[in-house]
């Protein structure tokens, strides 16, 4: 267990975006997207973010791919060159590295130009990050990607609005795997399909991780498309994560009242079984830019003592190996 | 199975790239409204690049005597007869739109080629040429002295010499006065649409009127659209400095009244010619595409194709002219023809209000005759055609519009 390859360590990642107002724009305070997470990733694993709407997970991919400037923290990268704060780097010095991790996007229908044929959106990568490569080894590369995705050769020459949305996800997943990457942050990638589609796509996901050795960060908001993909599962709540384990241990013994809560809202598509009882929170989200103090959940935590106010919990390794950001819970083994 | 899926597959093999142009133009073509304004504006193209054969001084071919003439093609260049820069352009297109025309119907028709995906090259040849060869020819003009062939063939004929001569439709030019008979005369046998104060021929005004329309719309329009993409971009992409910097200057500029702001300029430049009146024009209109621009940068910068491309470590130029700025221009084309007639109409406005380049034959100048003679033949002729002129580029917006609204697509 321990001999694993990490291939990113996160480190204390804080994204704090700033709200401006009045005549001269200036700061009057900040939307707390991100307040210090910390995580590995290990070669070869599928890590899966899950938490709802609004509560860093996307913001967290974003700004491992450097989309957002991370106003604090590490992302160091294990690559064959050595490891690498990415953070750290400009434009110039990141761009060898961006060929090293992809990203696949939410919304299929929005994440590939409308003016560009097939061909060109696979291709285009290739043109950046091989220049070495002349046109015809480019249409090749297409044609085995198209074919990796379940395409066919035919439809390179396509526009993306004649594809389904299943196909359209099947295009941004050829053309993230076009610079042969390690890393592969997937930002919401079935949310915005139908069910029949997401487990198909879910499944190529899986052959291809398989095939090419590929490394995850699939980031979801139901658990449930989560379980069937990850090794590991890492819980966020209002910018921080709350559990990290692995995705059995998760799914099946939560320990944190914030996941346990998440669990029992997991719709059962079996009429039969057994009425579960529903944790039900009291309360809205806190909104991230007036956090309450302390604990980020302790308001709508069933545990919450008077010390949860004083100091945010850090992540601590339970016996099983996983990591809870509460004091007061142990496992019910 | 396999003999049911196989035909399918060998028909999308043969399938071509289809340009996103071609799809809009086959919308567009659907429009007839729009295929008729776009007909209308080649005719009046043809008007303007064929002004000389349907009114000039020249005649084609002269013969007194023993001696033969071409006075016609060898004035087409000259500097003292045409002594506007728009004339010079357009007599040049009488020789190279033809070539060009050729060109792009012989490789459509005959090869079967796509013309959006040749035609960009092939048009910036077409561009590079026309404007070296005006200004070569504003550097090094070609002079030749006045020789008046309308009373030089009448003069031979009364002497009893063999005249022979093919003439244009009129045998007048747009600066030749004719002063007998009163002045402005109605129209008659000589004069088509009349003369106006000082004797000249409405007809041949109209006519050559059409190449300082055309001209001033498009010069203006792609000064102002330029500018406006730039500063647009640039304040819709990079933000921050950029756009706050951007952004004010926009909100100053469109805080003057635009048309008082041009006249205020135009009436500061002493001597204008009919470019000053494009430049003016071109740097008073920028900020609304600069706005519309910033708008779409703004919008198409989050887009997750953009974001994409960003993540894909493309350089910022390529971003910006590959991904951002294609998609942004649909908008920004169908704003340009709408410019193109409204800026004809502030040419014709500038003119009418004795601002604009008064030597040059534009329909707004005659209409201004027209208020202070209060003639008929001097306010109808120029009405109708800036009336005409406005409503077909307008047609043409509508339609390129609607054509390039992607959720009209069948």
């Amino acid at each position: 267990m321990q001999t694993k390859e990490k291939v990113l360590e996160v480190k204390g990642l804080k994204m704090h975006f700033p709200i401006t107002g009045g005549v001269f724009s200036r700061v009057v305070g900040h939307v707390k997207a991100l307040d210090g997470i910390n995580f590995d990733v290990i070669k070869g694993e599928t890590l899966g973010l899950v938490g709802e709407s609004g509560c860093g997970k996307s913001t967290t991919g974003r700004c491992i791919i450097r989309l957002n400037e991370p106003t604090a923290g590490q992302v160091i990268f294990h690559s064959e060159r050595g490891k690498v704060d990415l953070l750290e780097l400009d434009r110039d010095a990141m761009r060898p590295y961006r060929s090293e991790i992809q990203m696949i996007f939410q919304d299929p229908y929005s994440s590939m130009n409308p003016r560009m044929t097939v061909m060109d959106i696979i291709s285009e990568p290739l043109l950046i990050h091989c220049p070495e490569m002349n046109q015809k080894a480019r249409e090749d590369a297409v044609h085995y990607l198209l074919d990796k995705v379940g395409l066919r050769k035919d439809q390179a020459m396509r526009y993306p609005h004649e594809f389904s949305g299943g196909q359209r996800q099947r295009i941004g997943i050829a053309r993230a795997l076009s610079t042969n990457p390690k890393l592969i942050i997937a930002d919401e990638p079935v949310s915005a399909l139908d069910v029949s589609v997401q487990a198909q796509v879910i499944n190529l996901m899986m052959d291809l991780q398989e095939e090419f050795g590929l490394t995850y960060i699939f980031i979801a908001h139901g658990l449930s498309v989560v379980k069937h993909i990850s090794s590991r599962i890492a819980v966020m709540y209002l910018g921080n994560m709350v559990e990290l384990g692995d995705a059995e241990q998760v799914y099946n013994h939560p320990v944190h009242p914030y996941t346990k809560a998440l669990l029992s809202a997991t719709p059962m598509a079996d009429p039969r079984a057994e009425k579960k009882q529903r944790i039900i929170l009291q309360g809205d989200v806190p909104s991230p830019t007036n956090k309450p103090s302390g604990c980020g959940f302790r308001t709508r935590c069933p545990l919450a003592q008077a010390s949860c106010a004083e100091a945010a919990p850090e992540l601590r390794l339970l016996a099983s190996g996983r990591k809870v950001a509460c004091p007061f819970v142990e496992e019910a083994e | 199975m396999s003999d049911v899926v196989m035909p399918q597959s060998t028909v999308l093999e043969d399938e071509q790239k289809i340009s996103y142009w071609t799809l809009v133009w086959q919308q567009f073509s659907k429009n007839k409204l729009a295929i008729f304004g776009l007909w209308c504006i080649l005719v009046l193209l043809a008007i303007a690049i064929y002004a000389p054969v349907l009114a000039s001084s020249k005649p084609f071919y002269v013969r007194i005597g023993a001696q033969v003439h071409y006075p016609f093609f060898s004035s087409l260049f000259d500097r003292n007869l045409y002594e506007n820069g728009v004339d010079l352009f357009f007599n040049l297109q009488m020789f190279l739109f033809p070539i060009l025309l050729i060109m792009i119907f012989g490789r459509v028709l005959l090869f079967g080629h796509d013309f959006f995906e040749f035609g960009g090259r092939l048009m910036l040849a077409y561009g590079i040429v026309s404007v070296g060869f005006f200004f070569y020819h504003q550097f090094y003009p070609h002079q030749e002295t006045y020789k008046d062939w309308v009373s030089t063939v009448v003069e031979a004929r009364k002497q009893g010499e063999f005249v022979e001569s093919y003439w244009p439709l009129r045998d007048l030019s747009y600066r030749d006065t004719n002063l007998e008979g009163g002045h402005p005369q109605a129209p008659g046998q000589r004069h088509m649409l009349g003369t106006d104060k000082e004797g000249r021929d409405i007809f041949a005004r109209m006519v050559y009127g059409t190449r300082i329309s055309l001209t001033i719309g498009i010069i203006a329009v792609s000064i102002y659209i330029f500018i406006g993409i730039v500063l647009g971009a640039l304040a819709g992409f990079f933000g921050g400095a950029w756009d706050l910097v951007i952004s004010r200057a926009i909100e100053i500029m469109l805080c003057f009244p635009t048309f008082f702001l041009i006249l205020t300029l135009s009436a500061l430049i002493e001597n204008k010619s009919i470019f000053h009146v494009m430049l003016i024009i071109g740097f008073t209109r920028w900020p609304e595409v600069a706005r519309l621009v910033r708008a779409e940068f703004l919008k198409l910068k989050n887009m997750d194709y953009v974001q994409a491309a960003i993540a894909l470590g493309f350089s910022r130029g390529r971003v910006i002219f590959y991904h951002v700025l294609p998609n942004a221009l649909g908008p920004v084309i169908v704003t340009a023809i709408f410019g193109i007639a409204s800026s004809i109409l502030i040419e014709s406005s500038l003119s009418f209000l004795g601002l604009g380049d008064l030597s040059a034959p534009s329909w707004g100048e005659i209409l201004s005759q027209g208020r202070q003679e209060f003639k008929l033949w001097l306010i109808l002729a120029p009405g109708m055609a800036i009336f005409f002129l406005v409503s077909v580029f307008n047609l043409v917006g509508e339609g390129l519009q609607d054509a390039m609204d992607p959720k009209l697509r069948r």
